[in-house]
């Protein structure tokens, strides 16, 4: 192969594929994207790191994966997640049909249940104790920032946190200007969303928002805060 | 020298065969190329061979002196040496020859669809990579012309180190075994097998292939044949330019700044300091 080594050491045990297996899936979704190798793993090892550093454990709880992609988050916590526990949402049916295809292939079917919507449509009869949004606030108006954090307001546990990563400076000059969503979908390159908005949001409703987690920094620097409901 | 309109066939591709044509390139157990024959049509290319190399445009056009690439505004290079000449091209400059500024765009944007990213991208200066297009021709190079490389998979560099979906192309202007002998371009497929276009598999002038840009690839032994042009090519590589305009100093501003960087050199920012306090207090 003369593909970039495999990551093996930073894939946990309970996901365990070859980066280039992620690759080749994605390519025959029709899906050419660079965080579907190795950065794959990097992302959402990250993300279920949080997650296990903020709850404790993955087992047992109800996650919303907010824009969930190709499944970079699920593909890490899925195996532990009990049935009916995953909802991920996102606009992009072909992430979404990578996605479904991943879930199939680590015997999950049952678990996940996978939303197609650019409108925050979350499902109204779950509660939530934990709720993920990496890079996905980064790519969205203000409007659309708070359309999601008010629709997510009655779904979310009383204590239930959202992790969310957003910027604080310019993306830096080099950085690759790629689209997201093959221009199939409205989706604005990343930009400076926060922390004004957030803080606004949490005054508003009493919530407590903590921002510069830095306990696992984020791969590619993006701050992370944690807003508790 | 005919009259060289673009076809607008060379955009449309499909959208099946861009899809069958991103299996090829990217699936780890395929070639990681693609080769399609006839991009441009034989007159066409014919054009392209016979003005950047029967006549080329006049020296007085290219800097032959700088080689990198550092900001927009900059002339095209060209180098002249009797076994192989190559002329790069920029496209923030007047076009040398219409066609062949075209055929860039086209490439790039076919690129940029197999890549699924925007297709203006590398095409106007609102990202640090522009793309290029070099004419290179190699009359008599025994040995390796060019060693087998890799291009943009740079571990240091966080959006390339993992980055599995650039690509380059290679569009021929010559012809195997009537123009020139030898190796031709040599490529590690995906599956590490060496494949050598010219010798090994046959491409017209006109053919173009997009190969993955991280695969090793190389140029070895070439030579002309008896009235042969040689082992004619195009390729189209990304530069990386500063996005910072470069303000040109004044002579009066530039050796201010020589006389004062003399000044201040080998000052720690202490003695610095101390300097310009005493010049604060005096005031």
């Amino acid at each position: 192969m003369t593909t970039s080594p495999a990551l093996s050491n930073t894939s946990p045990a309970c996901f365990s594929m070859h980066p280039d297996e992620i690759w080749n899936l994605a390519v025959d979704t029709d899906l050419v994207c660079p965080y579907y190798g190795e950065q794959y793993f990097i992302y959402g090892r990250w993300q279920r790191d949080v997650m296990e550093d903020i709850c404790g454990s993955i087992s047992g709880k109800t996650v919303l994966d907010i824009g969930c992609g190709g499944l970079r988050f699920g593909a890490f916590i899925l195996p532990e997640i009990g049935n009916g526990h995953y909802y991920g949402i996102d606009p992009y049916y072909k992430f979404l049909a990578f996605g479904q295809k991943l879930v199939d292939r680590l015997g999950c079917t049952g678990k996940a249940t996978l939303i197609q919507s650019n409108k925050f449509e979350f499902p109204i009869n779950i509660q939530v104790d934990f709720a993920m949004s990496q890079s996905v606030f980064t790519h969205m108006s203000e409007t659309q920032i708070i359309e999601c954090l008010e629709k997510m307001r009655p779904i979310m546990k009383r204590g239930g946190k959202l992790v969310f990563t957003y910027l604080r400076t310019n993306i830096p000059e080099g950085h690759h200007d790629g689209k997201l969503y093959q221009e199939e979908m409205p989706v604005i390159c990343a930009y400076l969303a926060g922390p004004k908005i957030f803080r606004d949001f949490a005054e508003k409703y009493h919530l407590q928002l903590e921002e510069g987690y830095v306990k696992i920094p984020h791969p590619s620097k993006q701050h992370t805060a944690i807003l508790t409901f | 020298m005919t009259t060289a309109l673009l076809q607008f066939e060379a955009l449309g591709h499909s959208d099946a065969d861009l899809k069958a044509y991103r299996t090829e390139i990217f699936r780890t157990d395929k070639p990681g190329y693609v080769l399609i024959k006839g991009f441009l049509k034989p007159h066409l290319a014919e054009h392209l061979a016979q003005f950047w190399n029967i006549a080329p445009p006049s020296p007085q056009f290219f800097d032959s002196t700088r080689t990198e690439v550092k900001s927009i505004g900059q002339k095209p290079f060209a180098y002249y040496g009797n076994r192989r000449t190559s002329y790069h091209n920029y496209l923030w400059n007047k076009p040398l020859d219409e066609l062949s500024h075209g055929v860039c765009f086209i490439v790039t944007m076919l690129r940029n669809q197999l890549e699924q990213q925007p297709i203006h991208r590398h095409l106007i200066p609102n990202a640090s990579l522009m793309a290029s297009y070099r004419v290179v021709t190699t009359r008599n190079v025994e040995g390796v012309e060019v060693e087998d490389h890799t291009d943009w998979n740079e571990p240091e560099n966080d959006y390339l180190r993992y980055n599995r979906q650039l690509t380059q192309a290679t569009l021929f202007l010559s012809r195997y075994g009537v123009d020139y002998e030898g190796d031709g371009f040599s490529f590690t497929t995906n599956t590490g097998e060496r494949v050598r276009f010219g010798p090994d598999i046959t491409v017209e002038p006109g053919d173009l292939i997009i190969w993955r840009y991280a695969n090793v690839h190389g140029v070895g032994s070439n030579k002309a044949l008896p009235g042969g042009l040689g082992f004619s090519r195009m390729i189209f590589p990304y530069e990386q330019i500063s996005l910072t305009p470069q303000v040109a100093k004044s002579d009066f501003a530039q050796k201010a700044g020589t006389r004062l960087e003399k000044v201040f050199r080998g000052l720690s920012k202490r003695r610095l300091q101390e300097k310009f306090g005493r010049l604060v207090k005096k005031k």
